[in-house]
């Protein structure tokens, strides 16, 4: 059992940065779905599309400085993804997810409950309904289009917990 | 780091976080805070899990290894071994130092240094287990130039 006491976001980087997000890339089997999909959730609309050599094409989806890059390749066919993620196991425990690699991301939003209702309505699958983490956050997986897990978390007051860390 | 950005409605942060299963999450975490140069926000190790939190702006890279591991292998091949997760993007300053570093570690080149068409530079490397990490001078998603290895 062991803990790092937690730095903020404004702790010395060893890098240059020139932006304050990662970008996250998903391959898609069908990818009207997976537009459909995250902006009926979340408001991200297509900027731009670029070919990629011999493979296909990457379609960049976002808002303000959030991106998605989803690739489809044209003849390429890909191998199915092996659905689950990480999250709190029905009976207990830590789900550690269908395979090794890239398995989860998370958006930091500020009306979980609103993206769980919108969800609903439009049928999508909820992995991990809402949960109550702590007092200080709630957290909630959906699967996209094609299983991805994708995380929402809201926090009471996300700096606090930026320069505190997990909650203890 | 850039200046902040303006608020922008229904996230509490602009931010995309990634996570990822590991094999060996410490070789993962040594990767990305000692090699690519990410601060660590904490870790933390219990009975059942293992994890690294590092930040990127105010983003997220994340690792995890568990006592009990995934039924399936890493799928490996970026973006066309498996529909999913398959790749995800740094905004570097200097494409070429960090790339020169993760060389120096040990990581293979997918996507060599290449220009883009505004002006721009991006590079892929491998990190230890194989996840693909695109390092970007701008949010920019231009491949046309890309010459895979």
């Amino acid at each position: 059992m062991g803990y790092t006491k937690a730095q903020g976001p404004r702790a010395a980087v060893g890098v240059d940065l020139v932006g304050d997000t990662v970008q996250v890339g998903l391959t898609v089997g069908r990818l009207e779905a997976s537009l459909a999909f995250y902006r009926n959730l979340l408001g991200l609309e297509l900027l731009t599309t670029s070919q990629v050599p011999g493979a296909g094409t990457i379609t960049q989806i976002g808002r303000g400085p959030v991106r998605l890059n989803l690739f489809s390749g044209g003849d390429h066919r890909p191998a199915p993804n092996h659905p689950g993620g990480v999250g709190p196991a029905p009976q207990g425990g830590w789900m550690p997810g269908g395979q090794f690699g890239i398995r989860w991301f998370t958006f930091k939003v500020d009306d979980l409950a609103g993206i769980m209702s919108r969800a609903a309505a439009l049928g999508y699958e909820v992995a991990v309904p809402l949960i109550e983490a702590s007092p200080n956050s709630k957290f909630a997986i959906l699967r996209d289009p094609d299983g991805n897990s994708v995380e929402f978390v809201e926090y009471v007051d996300v700096t606090a917990y930026e320069e505190r860390g997990q909650d203890q | 780091m850039t200046t902040a950005e303006p608020p922008l409605t229904g996230f509490s942060r602009a931010a995309i976080e990634v996570g990822m299963i590991a094999q060996d999450a410490a070789r993962l975490a040594e990767f990305y805070g000692q090699v690519i140069g990410l601060p660590l926000h904490y870790s933390q190790e219990n009975e059942v899990l293992r994890v690294w939190y590092f930040w990127c702006g105010h983003s997220r890279v994340k690792m995890s290894e568990h006592a009990d591991p995934p039924p399936h292998p890493h799928p490996g091949g970026g973006p066309f071994a498996s529909i999913g997760l398959s790749w995800f993007t740094l905004p570097v300053g200097d494409v070429a130092v960090v790339v020169d570093r993760c060389v120096r570690a040990g990581s293979s080149v997918r996507v060599p240094l290449t220009e883009t068409i505004d002006g721009g530079r991006f590079a892929v490397v491998a990190d230890p287990e194989g996840n693909w990490v695109e390092l970007r001078d701008r949010a920019g998603v231009d491949w046309s130039g890309a010459r895979f290895e």
